[in-house]
């Protein structure tokens, strides 16, 4: 990349930053209400909707990870996207349409309404901090890479910029601006990936020709370098995590209504669909082009920066770009709500003021982007093993609460203390056992079948919820508008 | 604690075995002749001593073939041998020790055809440098002698009128010159190998997706028209 075409660059980010802090300075207004900040004033249509539900779920373990993924193991793990989809409709038929019924924010405002208890408020948000620091030390980890790589920058320094663009558009515009970045998001990387990859094909050669170029190297590249049982435990828990992760939870919040809610997560098919095959065709190609990169994780970097001509290269950066701070931003709100939310506003100052929550939830942003920073200058593993190790964990700790407690009348408040608590341990424990599916079993799936076990048995014998609670979740005011 | 848990993650979903090849420090040197018929490449390697086989590889195109591959240590030609694998090939030689530093030279001859594919042979490991992260270890210089011609892939600068250069943090396979007017090749030539079921599972995945998304689109739409009747 010459001197020209970095100042192009940054020139670009730069017009992006003015962009986004424009959209957080235009919605600032909107946002001075902890619904609006949180949850875009639940305004947010179909399209928008569905636009913001991917862009929280391909963050840079998609547009960095999965390329570097598939660069290294070929086309199996793209077998994942459809995989995952049944995740969505998880969340599509038991959780979206029950979850919207209570007037919440965030999912510990869900998990404390439905179980009377502000310890499973407390013990998720907690949890929430925890998970989400690992998974935004993904994002800045390969922003830090993009920018150390592109610009010729110190990898701390470039990841001290990601973190600054992430939380300088987070603080401005909370929700809103997360949504409508989110919509950017979608038609930077739907746009470059559509003039980048028939590009790509043109030069690199058909998908045949890609496909014998592969073969002679390592047939598991366009076999199952990755066999069905670890696609399904994968898949399992980025989808079955993403049915009950708190990111999509606040997303679905921020919807218009349960129809806009469904619809959106169709759109949000369509999204990941053409992402997915432009991820997947961007990694094998640049196995082809470019076979000894010294970490996969530069596959999408240098497709950018040396292989791609500079003006469809700088828009793959600029999409990348916006993929992790777009996805940090989503993150950063997550936490933010845990913290001033969650723990400020309901466990410690219950009358704080409208402004004094939206300050809090502001100083959180600000305060808890640095613990990710700390960890992404580690860099512990390649970006999408970081991803998909958190998703294990967040299935394991969310999932059965949140199905269970939305679908089933006899859950309790403490089967699901003890289903999210055992879920957690269970997967941590797995995981130390020292060979992967030990008794058959992923860490995840461990993880989930504990917590379900320990949710049904302890709700059975224990005292169900009040009967006012119980009619909140499960009667449909429109039965109750019928019968009269 | 962390890093050994992510660590294991890695092992969980069993690739941590599947590493890449490993890497080399160093540097490389690639200068690319090009004439209307044929080009001559030349490569210097500067690399971290050790004294043990080497290999290079290559990727072939159906319209480009390669010949006269030589490979010198210090002013000594080197015995090479040749194993194919698809349309790889790799070059096998053994380098003898050296105190601090290894210096390599490889040159072949490519005659392009065709679309004006220069396949480009490089280390079957990974090179990395020491400098800065963004001046890559790897060093093309392309000079091009039909003044109509000019670099298509991958991205390199125009330093003249018919120089081209990059710097890469890794070689790439080849490079790609448009306008060459080089001899005609009908590319289906040496195709039809073997592409281990990549071109079916795309589309069927492909497939999958396309049809997923309106099915799903219908779901939603008629649910929700039922649930209000």
């Amino acid at each position: 990349m010459t001197a020209a075409h970095l100042s192009a660059f940054y020139a670009i980010v730069g017009a992006y930053l003015v962009l986004v802090c424009g959209i957080g300075l235009h919605n600032y207004r909107r946002a001075s209400t902890e619904e609006g900040f949180l949850a875009a004033g639940r305004s947010l249509g179909p399209i928008i909707g569905g636009a913001t539900l991917m862009a929280n779920q391909v963050s840079a373990g998609a547009t960095i990870g999965m390329v570097g993924f598939h660069y290294f193991s070929g086309i199996s793990y793209a077998w994942t996207w459809p995989l995952v989809w049944i995740g969505w409709v998880i969340a599509a038929l038991f959780v979206a349409p029950r979850i919207r019924r209570i007037p919440g924010l965030t999912l510990p405002d869900f998990l404390a309404a439905r179980f009377e208890s502000k310890a499973a408020r407390g013990i998720a948000a907690l949890f929430i901090l925890v998970v989400y620091a690992v998974m935004l030390s993904a994002q800045y980890q390969a922003g830090g890479l993009l920018f150390g790589l592109v610009g010729g920058m110190e990898y701390s320094r470039a990841v001290l910029l990601v973190a600054g663009i992430t939380t300088a558009y987070t603080v401005l515009g909370g929700m809103y601006s997360n949504a409508y970045v989110g919509m950017l998001k979608a038609i930077l990387l739907l746009g470059s990936y559509a003039i980048a990859v028939p590009w790509l094909l043109v030069h690199v050669g058909s998908i045949a020709s890609i496909g014998e170029t592969l073969t002679a190297i390592d047939p598991r590249l366009t076999g199952n370098w990755f066999g069905w049982r670890q696609l399904i435990a994968i898949s399992m828990a980025i989808g079955l995590g993403l049915a009950a992760a708190p990111y999509e939870i606040s997303a679905i919040y921020s919807i218009q209504s349960k129809r806009a809610t469904r619809m959106a997560i169709g759109y949000s098919f369509f999204f990941q669909a053409c992402i997915g095959v432009g991820v997947l065709l961007f990694g094998l190609s640049m196995r082809v082009a470019m076979p000894q990169l010294p970490t996969p994780d530069l596959a999408t970097p240098v497709l950018g920066m040396s292989i791609l001509p500079p003006w469809i290269g700088l828009l793959v950066l600029l999409a990348a770009v916006v993929t992790f701070t777009r996805t940090g931003g989503a993150i950063l709100l997550t936490v933010a709500s845990a913290v001033s939310h969650d723990i400020y506003v309901e466990l410690i100052k219950p009358a704080a003021s409208e402004r004094a929550r939206v300050l809090a939830s502001r100083l959180a942003v600000i305060t808890f982007s640095a613990i990710p920073v700390a960890l992404a200058l580690r860099q512990f593993d390649l970006v999408n093993f970081i991803v998909i190790w958190a998703a294990k964990l967040m299935v394991s700790f969310l999932f059965i609460p949140v199905v269970v407690g939305l679908n089933w009348r006899r859950a309790t408040r403490a089967g699901a203390i003890a289903s999210m608590l055992g879920g957690m341990i269970t997967c941590l424990v797995w995981s130390r056992l020292g060979s992967p599916y030990f008794l058959g079993l992923d860490p995840a799936e461990a993880g989930v079948v504990i917590s379900a076990a320990l949710m049904f048995t302890v709700s059975l014998t224990t005292s169900p919820a009040s009967a006012g609670t119980l009619r909140q979740f499960f009667e449909d005011p429109r039965d109750e508008l019928l019968s009269a | 604690m962390l890093p050994r848990r992510v660590a294991f993650a890695a092992l969980v979903i069993g690739v941590a075995g599947e590493a890449l090849a490993q890497s080399r420090q160093g540097t490389v040197d690639i200068t690319v002749e090009v004439m209307s018929d044929a080009a001559h490449v030349e490569e210097r390697y500067l690399l971290a001593s050790s004294a043990s086989p080497i290999a290079l590889r290559v990727l072939t195109r159906p319209c480009a073939t390669i010949g006269n591959l030589a490979l010198e240590q210090a002013g000594s030609v080197l015995s090479v041998t040749e194993s194919r694998a698809g349309p790889w090939i790799t070059f096998h030689g053994t380098i003898a020790a050296q105190d601090d530093s290894l210096r390599l030279f490889v040159r072949y001859d490519v005659r392009p055809a065709g679309t004006g594919v220069i396949p480009l042979v490089h280390l079957a490991t990974a090179v990395t440098g020491n400098g800065s992260t963004r001046a890559g270890p790897v060093k093309v210089d392309v000079r091009v002698s039909d003044a109509m011609a000019r670099v298509s892939f991958p991205h390199m600068t125009r330093q003249a009128h018919n120089e081209w250069s990059a710097r890469f943090v890794a070689a790439p396979s080849f490079v790609e010159i448009a306008g060459l007017r080089a001899a005609p090749c009908d590319e289906r030539v040496g195709k039809g190998g073997d592409n281990g079921g990549l071109v079916w599972r795309f589309f069927l995945l492909v497939g999958i997706m396309i049809t997923w998304v309106p099915l799903y689109l219908a779901w939603a739409r008629r649910s929700e028209e039922r649930e209000h009747t």
